[in-house]
């Protein structure tokens, strides 16, 4: 229980503390002026409101654009529905760099829809619900799988049309997954950063850009530590909504098998609707990627490597290293973090899953926090936190320690559940056989958690190599991570620093779904937590 | 060589496990109420009783995995209060076997050999033999999953014999099994633990299997030892009303003695016990014997046939119902008038009647039990079907020796 408390302590009640401080002591003393400020200043209060705003379209469109999938992937099965349940994840778990990038061509002037929506909200909002799309598809499509089908059949029986069984059977029934699904695009979309630093412009900023702002180009640390709090109270307050609604959860219901409520499509209605989804979801999910990728190789010259030659020097952009640098640096700093998130990760979940009540309780819940705490938060935080007494801004060990920190809840919630649920009794019976409580933990719980926690290093290799709200502040010029490297790239003038920046975020995004086509492998159904 | 002889021998050396006045308690609720038992080497004991009486914390406490409340365990005169139970050497068979699902037959039956820091070519050879012992030889690279419950239950053992323990604990083996399997794995167990001489204590609810399987039985209710004795001992003289429910006796009566006689309000017997005043007394099913002049008169109500005899259910006139064994001579039908003539010397005395519990508590475990085994109370389906071997009260340890 000691390292990953100290690691929690350390690395994240004590920036987010003195991130505290720093907002309420602009100078020498006690001063709420920060905070004033915040509410005085016109662009912040646009900010937040524009952040509030875009955060409840983002989820209503999101849902809206989800739930015929979700009906599709829940309800029909049709050749290659498990690998398409796969792939239409891998948006989810791109970093926000590659989607901001992939838009911003998409819908540029030279893009295939020939309109150019850049700097507009529509950009964000369509980034959004591309982005979020499989959270809907996953979460309500993952209980409507479930969903007894006869209930519509006796709402049918009893003579109410399609659209009144949806509403009055199929929707309450649903609405539990809806919630929560609604609640974590509404969360992401909250504290979206990447998307809107690259997408927004100057015309949009949301109060994750408002604190890189302040951080980086005005060096107002107090001011950026007050909408820190702001943020931190509002997600905050967005989770424990959440958490209450989760416990009054609606109606108890039987859930039955996945497999026995999916059928073939038979009527053509049926076929248009099943291939009309997955034909809008193709176009959605794959044409930003596709066009991404498209320019990454697309030259002046014709199609070819040139971008992807171009990696390994500095000429014409405004890096200190060469970019194939930094995909060197996000490899070691997201094996790194893995490493470290492995094993206070497994620590975490040794505890929670041996120790009862509310120590575990807790325990899992502050285990939790880094999860629901926004990335730029984090990163102040730690800027902040390790400049003295603990000098550590100089060394690139932050970049790693603040990806585990990300990726530790990932860890814990798919190796704690299979922790759990070990008999106690093969526990007992390898003591009775003569082994000591260590060797018990390395012959009985690492074994069979082995998978379960391949599956969270997975995702926190995957997390690590695309983060980049923390890493923004954290990285050092000399060493940046690739979605750093991409996004001073996009902020440099000429086609070479652009199709640079697509090369990059092709090889981030390849990188990145392989990690999580890998886990979907590994994962064993129905044992994980998320 | 009569096991009974040796029985005897044993009680006076070699006293290898104690339990002291051991408590344990569960917030409210208290699974042993100061429990005194006590092993002899090389003895089989059964710890017998409903679910519920604590008989397998009684096995938790022993193997260090329960820390009692009060009282200690002594192994051979030294208090095992202190060691953990990784370092007691004692086998111990859980009821649902526990074997790692992610180890092969070989890594779960070598576990304990390897945390004894065994060479690999001996553990090997162990395994081996432990695998030929249970019959399970040339199974060693199978996977666990793969195994029916017949073949784990004999990896589980190998698993718990293969390291050689001090003492063997197990609890309730034979529990998830079938019933032919479950008799036949008793026979070969009680084989195996003669021949390997071994110390153990069997855990079960079932009494046909202690008796089958022990040397010397443990009867446990709610925490506290109610009987301890031979299974003979146990099955002729059970020590209280109570007991003999469990057993599976049902006809409990009141009566008054005197003189070497039973006096009831609707017949006199003579009885070998010399007590006198009131008495509650057990009537075995196999103490009747179908006499014309006998002194207790009833009319059959139903007939069950049982393999080796019939089980009648005879109403007494102005009387109670009570169940009888009818295994010699013509068997009476249905509906015809009967007269039963109890043998002295197989009639139960219990302790005074005033101070004796007349009926098991609602809710407790041993009422349904006694449903449940061979003493049906009505004539339903249930009473056809319960097979019983016969002669019961004539079974002793020695009879199931290979």
């Amino acid at each position: 229980m000691g390292v990953p408390t100290f690691f929690l302590l350390l690395f994240f009640v004590y920036p987010l503390l003195r991130i505290l401080w720093t907002s309420l002591t602009p100078g020498a003393h006690l001063d709420l002026a920060p905070f004033a400020e915040v509410f005085r200043r016109p662009t912040l209060r646009a900010a937040a409101w524009f952040t509030l705003w875009q955060a409840v379209i983002s989820t209503a469109l999101t849902l809206l654009a989800g739930l015929p999938g979700a009906y599709v992937f829940a309800r029909f099965d049709f050749p290659g529905r498990s690998v398409l349940r796969a792939v239409i994840t891998v948006p989810f778990v791109l970093p926000a760099v590659v989607v901001g990038s992939a838009f911003l061509v998409l819908l540029g002037p030279a893009g295939p829809l020939g309109v150019d929506l850049r700097r507009t909200v529509w950009a964000i909002l369509i980034a959004h619900v591309f982005y979020n799309y499989a959270v809907v598809l996953r979460t309500v499509g993952g209980l409507w799988a479930h969903l007894d089908p006869r209930l519509e059949d006796a709402a049918r029986v009893l003579g109410a049309g399609r659209w009144r069984i949806f509403r009055e059977v199929t929707l309450p029934l649903l609405r539990p997954a809806l919630a929560a699904a609604a609640s974590i695009v509404f969360l992401f979309t909250f504290t979206s950063f990447g998307v809107i630093l690259i997408l927004g412009g100057l015309r949009y900023a949301t109060l994750e850009v408002e604190i890189y702002r302040q951080t980086t180009s005005f060096l107002n640390l107090p001011l950026a530590g007050a909408l820190s709090v702001l943020q931190l109270v509002g997600v905050s307050a967005i989770l424990f909504v959440y958490s209450r609604y989760q416990e009054r959860r609606a109606v108890e219901q039987t859930l039955r098998p996945a497999r026995e409520t999916a059928r073939r499509p038979r009527t053509p209605g049926e076929y248009l609707l099943v291939f009309g989804t997955l034909g809008f979801t193709g176009l959605l999910l794959g044409t930003p990627l596709f066009v991404l990728v498209e320019r990454s190789f697309r030259t002046s010259a014709g199609y070819g490597l040139t971008f992807y030659r171009a990696l390994a020097d500095t000429q014409g952009s405004a890096l200190f290293v060469p970019p194939v640098v930094a995909v060197r640096n996000s490899l070691v700093f997201a094996l790194a973090a893995m490493a470290l998130a492995l094993v206070i990760g497994l620590m975490a979940a040794t505890v929670v899953a041996y120790m009862r009540g509310a120590v575990s309780r807790w325990f899992d819940v502050l285990l939790m926090l880094p999860l629901g705490t926004s990335a730029v938060t984090i990163g102040l935080g730690f800027i902040l936190a390790f400049d003295r007494p603990i000098d550590l801004r100089t060394s690139p060990v932050l970049i790693p320690l603040a990806h585990a920190l990300v990726a530790v809840p990932f860890v814990v919630r798919t190796a704690a559940p299979v922790m759990r649920s070990v008999k106690g009794s093969l526990r007992e019976a390898a003591a009775v056989l003569g082994a000591a409580p260590a060797r018990v933990w390395r012959e009985v719980d690492l074994p069979l958690v082995t998978r379960s926690a391949l599956v969270g290093a997975g995702f926190a290799f995957a997390i690590s190599l695309g983060e980049f709200g923390a890493t923004a502040f954290i990285a050092r010029p000399d060493t940046p991570t690739l979605p750093v490297a991409i996004y001073r790239l996009l902020g440099q003038p000429g086609s070479l620093n652009l199709g640079r920046a697509m090369a990059m975020n092709t090889i981030l995004m390849v990188t990145t779904a392989l990690a999580i086509l890998l886990i979907e492998r590994f994962r064993v159904v129905e044992e994980s937590e998320f | 060589m009569r096991r009974t002889v040796a029985t005897e021998a044993w009680l006076a050396e070699a006293l290898m496990l104690e339990v002291k006045g051991v408590s344990v308690r569960f917030g409210d609720t208290v699974a042993l109420d100061g429990l005194d038992v006590t092993v002899h080497d090389g003895e089989v004991l059964a710890v017998l009783g409903p679910s519920g009486c604590g008989k397998s914390t009684l096995l938790r406490v022993v193997a260090g995995l329960q820390p009692p409340a009060e009282g200690s365990v002594l192994w051979d005169g030294r208090p095992l209060d202190d060691v953990p139970p990784h370092m007691r050497n004692f086998g111990l068979m859980f009821q649902d076997f526990a074997l790692f699902p992610h180890k092969t037959v070989t890594g779960n039956v070598g576990f304990g050999l390897r945390m004894l820091g065994m060479a690999a070519p001996e553990i090997d050879r162990r395994v081996a033999e432990a695998l030929e012992m249970v019959g399970l030889r040339g199974y060693e690279g199978r996977s666990i999953a793969y195994l029916s419950g017949g073949e784990q239950q004999r990896v589980a053992l190998a698993r718990a014999l293969a390291p050689e323990p001090r003492l063997l604990m197990l609890d309730e083996p034979l529990g998830s099994l079938d019933r032919t399997l479950r008799e036949r794995l008793l026979l070969e167990l009680r084989g195996l633990f003669v021949e390997l001489g071994i110390t153990a204590i069997y855990v079960t609810h079932d009494q046909e299997e202690a008796f089958a399987i022990c040397d010397r039985m443990v009867v446990m209710r709610a925490g506290r030892v109610a009987q301890i004795g031979t299974p003979e001992q146990v099955w002729r003289r059970p020590a209280d009303e109570w007991v003999a429910r469990f057993l599976g006796f049902t006809n409990i009566v009141d009566a008054e003695l005197a003189g070497g006689e039973a006096a009831t309000s609707w017949a006199r017997f003579r009885v070998a016990d010399r007590g006198e005043g009131p008495r509650r007394l057990v009537l075995r099913p196999d103490v009747f014997a179908l006499e014309e002049g006998g002194p207790v008169r009833g009319t059959v109500l139903a007939r069950a046939f049982r393999g080796g005899h019939y089980l009648l259910r005879v109403r007494i006139e102005d009387g109670p119902t009570l169940e009888v064994e009818a295994d010699r001579g013509p068997v009476p039908a249905v509906g015809q008038a009967v007269a039963l003539r109890p043998d002295p010397e197989g009639v139960v005395v219990l302790a005074d009647s005033a101070s004796a519990d007349r009926e098991p508590e609602p809710g407790d475990p041993a009422a349904a039990q006694v449903g449940r085994r061979g003493a049906p109370r009505s004539s339903g389906p249930d009473f056809a079907r319960t097979a019983r071997s016969s002669d019961r009260g004539e079974r002793d340890c020695e009879d199931v020796q290979p």
